[in-house]
């Protein structure tokens, strides 16, 4: 068995308890394992990955040999100090014992209120000359089309941002069911447009230090959509996110937003970065109209 | 009318795929409509409420891909199917309407059958290997492929003349044949103007205002930079030309090129002689009076369209036959910010023909302009940043912007630069909105340094290029660059300032 260190290990994973994982999928930078009994995937990612939630960093050296050890349905064992994947020879331990990162929502960002309108109108125009393709860029400037599934997109991010803001339990698990699972790729576009949304309602009132409380959702809605729909879900609704999304809200908040922290952004899955995106801008237009920071 | 559902279990495909995929399926013949989606419950409710039947859907899971397609007939929709599954590069052999993935020339040619041209783009070393495949295999080549050697590219050459069959390139990046845009090209009308270009962005700017003016281009034909030498010949550009000749769609013909070789020039003016439709010839920065016996000839990429577009309308310059007007920004505005300290021209560019048809209008009109120099304290120069020196090790500027916008952000603190000059190239193959770090990078310098530098751009594509020109031209005038509609008039007005600041640092 291989040992060795991750380089940074997310700081909910520590909280963990003993957890058994399965291999969900590998991609270039990053191998996701699903957790027995949870909706969340544990990733573990190279140095070229942004950072995350429930996310373990490695070297691209340990990285290579994690691929070789890697099979079909590899199993392995999250202990709070050490992820265990396969056995003897043809395993490798990975000691969490390491750089702890909090991506919880930061307790006191930075909000300017005098540079809010500007930053979010050009946060605003950077989507749009950008990556188009996302479904969700056109919800934005309120272009629907007339596809059925841009409609049913564009009226349940009406619903979703309406009860998150006015923080109503019933009509925020109504639109997630209108929404989770609804559009393309493998975290559909609805999924996304919750996890933005979600985000920036806490991370608004956080940095407006006004009260605030985690949305949950329903086990039932999270289960009707992938896999890594539901990852995105239950660590949004529990204030979790990937850093870009971080950077991106905090810049945005604090004013200072720049095409380099969008452009991070979008780097998040094909079309993920951009619907997060997009729902913090619509998110955040409708706080700053009724929630006074 | 049919409906199918497919469903793909357990696999996964990111968004932008799976859109991408559906509309290619939706413009198979028969099919009315098509979805490929991930089968959560939601994607099936909003699908049934489409129309789509729900008992089709009823398997599909939350991690499975549900493909949906209602077509005219069942074999439309098993066509639809079948390109969704060589989409996700699940082609079965002997199948060749479709695309496929193979590792030969020979494989590929056997697989699509009646295909006449292969794309070259491997490493240089092994491009004439595969090249010399791909003739025999009796197919035409284009080599985007650079570091060819030229006795391989003659070699290449001589072959292809003895089989009929054109080798464009190596290092050629850009063709349009039969109106497919190949490497880096642009969305342009088709028409009859043929084009014959040593020169990649060459091609691109002549065959974008050729479509700016409402005419069309019938083929674009790339020899490749070194074909117009003594060494090579020009045998691919005069094997293009016959092409150009018997071609019935095509009644204009522009040869694009440095000044060729003497003895090509010879052979060419020949050629050009006993062709039968009009030939217009551009060669950038070349003095006309040193070529004899050429009827139409310009030095400049827009000079070449317009002669062209004039020529296929039976010579006549019709009242339409011009360019939308210049920027309309007050010159004093402008200048009345820039220092009398300030006096060089700095041209920062991803097109190496851009680059060079600005040099030689620059130095037409100004001393001591500089061609890629090493280093640029106290001069006008003009800098081609798709050159080997700037592209070894990392890609194009065409693709990746940002050593461009870092070196507009270093001339911009230069204190003596009044004039940043750019190109922006869009179309198949280049970056997938260029224009925004180039504003980005100017907002940012204008910030950082001072407002006292006068950007001046023009933009290459068209309305129906993916990054769209007027989206493109758009993000740059709201960044405060004033946009040209040629690259010769970018050029230009970079002069007419220049002279306007050379006034006035007198008169003071």
């Amino acid at each position: 068995m291989i040992h060795c260190t991750a380089q940074w290990v997310a700081a909910d994973l520590r909280k963990r308890e003993s957890l058994q994982v399965q291999l969900h999928s590998v991609h270039e930078h990053v191998v996701n394992f699903s957790v027995e009994g949870q909706p969340r995937m544990l990733m573990i990612a190279s140095p070229d990955m942004y950072r995350g939630p429930s996310a373990i960093g490695l070297s691209n050296s340990d990285l290579a040999y994690l691929f070789r050890v890697l099979q079909y349905e590899s199993k392995g064992k999250l202990e709070p100090g050490e992820l265990v994947i396969g056995h003897g020879d043809s395993g490798i331990a990975i000691s969490l014992v390491t750089a702890v990162i909090d991506f919880s929502v930061p307790p006191c960002a930075y909000l300017d209120s005098s540079r809010l309108h500007a930053s979010l109108n050009l946060a605003r125009s950077i989507f749009h000359n950008g990556k188009t393709m996302a479904s969700s860029v056109n919800l934005l400037a309120r272009e629907a089309g007339d596809s059925i599934l841009h409609q049913s997109l564009e009226g349940g991010l009406s619903d979703l941002v309406e009860s998150v803001v006015s923080e109503d339990d019933l009509a925020f698990v109504d639109a997630c069911r209108e929404l989770v699972g609804l559009g393309y790729g493998s975290t559909p576009t609805g999924d996304d447009l919750i996890h933005g949304v979600l985000l920036t309602h806490y991370y608004y009132r956080s940095a407006s230090n006004l009260p605030w409380r985690f949305l949950s959702i329903p086990e039932d809605i999270l289960s009707s959509t992938t896999a890594m729909g539901q990852h995105m879900l239950s660590i949004g609704s529990q204030g979790l996110t990937l850093e870009p999304v971080r950077n991106f809200l905090l810049s945005l908040l604090g004013g200072y937003i720049d095409s380099k922290t969008v452009h991070q952004l979008f780097r998040i899955g094909a079309t993920s970065g951009v619907d997060i995106g997009v729902a913090a801008s619509v998110a955040l237009g409708e706080l700053i109209k009724q929630v006074k920071s | 009318m049919v409906q199918l559902a497919f469903i793909k279990r357990n696999t996964y495909q990111d968004s932008v795929r799976l859109m991408r995929l559906t509309e290619r399926v939706k413009r198979v013949q028969g099919v009315v409509r098509a979805m490929a989606i991930m089968g959560t419950e939601n994607n099936k409710f909003t699908m049934s409420r489409a129309g789509f039947d729900v008992s089709l859907m009823k398997e599909a899971k939350p991690n499975d891909i549900l493909f949906l397609v209602e077509a005219q007939s069942q074999s439309d929709a098993q066509s639809a199917w079948e390109l969704y599954q060589n989409a996700l590069g699940e082609h079965k052999e002997g199948d060749s309407s479709t695309s496929s993935r193979t590792v030969s020339v020979h494989r590929a040619a056997k697989l699509l059958k009646g295909a006449n041209l292969a794309l070259i783009s491997v490493p240089g070393n092994y491009a004439p290997y595969e090249a010399y495949k791909a003739l025999r295999e009796g197919l035409h080549v284009h080599i985007f492929s650079d570091n060819v050697s030229l006795e391989d590219e003659i070699r290449l050459k001589e072959l292809g003349r003895r089989e009929g069959l054109l080798v464009m390139g190596p290092d050629c990046g850009t063709s349009i044949i039969n109106g497919v845009p190949i490497c880096f090209a642009n969305e342009v009308a088709r028409g009859t103007i043929g084009i014959v270009g040593a020169s990649g962005t060459g091609i691109q700017e002549v065959s974008v205002l050729i479509d700016k003016l409402s005419a069309g281009v019938s083929h674009a034909i790339g020899v490749g930079g070194r074909d117009l030498t003594d060494e090579v010949g020009g045998i691919t550009s005069l094997m293009a030309l016959d092409l150009m000749e018997t071609d019935p769609e095509t009644h204009t013909i522009v040869l694009l090129s440095k000044l060729p070789g003497t003895k090509t020039l010879d052979r060419l003016t020949e050629k050009i002689r006993d062709i039968s439709k009009p030939v217009v010839l551009c060669f950038l920065g070349v003095n006309p009076q040193n070529l004899h016996g050429v009827k139409h000839f310009t030095d400049t990429l827009e000079g070449a369209a317009l002669e062209a577009v004039k020529l296929s309308r039976g010579n006549k310059h019709s009242g339409g036959l011009a360019f939308s007007s210049a920027e309309s920004e007050s010159e004093n505005a402008l200048l009345s910010k820039l220092p009398a300290t300030r006096k060089y021209i700095r041209g920062l560019y991803s097109g190496g023909s851009l680059a060079s048809e600005t040099f030689y209008i620059l130095k037409k009109y100004i001393e001591g302009v500089h061609f890629n120099p090493q280093s640029t304290p106290s001069m006008h120069a003009i800098v081609d940043m798709g050159s080997d020196e700037f592209t070894q090790g990392r890609p194009h500027p065409m693709i990746d912007p940002s050593y461009r916008t870092e070196r507009l952000l270093k001339e911009w603190n230069d204190p003596e630069v009044a004039i940043i000059l750019l190109d922006v190239v869009l179309g198949y193959g280049s970056h997938e909105n260029p224009a925004a770090p180039l504003a980005d990078s100017v907002i940012r310098a204008r910030e950082k340094y001072n407002d006292n530098v006068i950007v001046i751009a023009s933009v290459c594509g068209t309305e129906r290029d993916p990054q769209q020109l007027s989206a493109q031209e758009t993000q740059l005038r709201e960044a405060g660059v004033l946009v040209y509609p040629t690259n010769a008039r970018a050029a230009e007005a970079a002069v007419h300032y220049l002279s306007i600041c050379r006034e006035r640092s007198q008169i003071q």
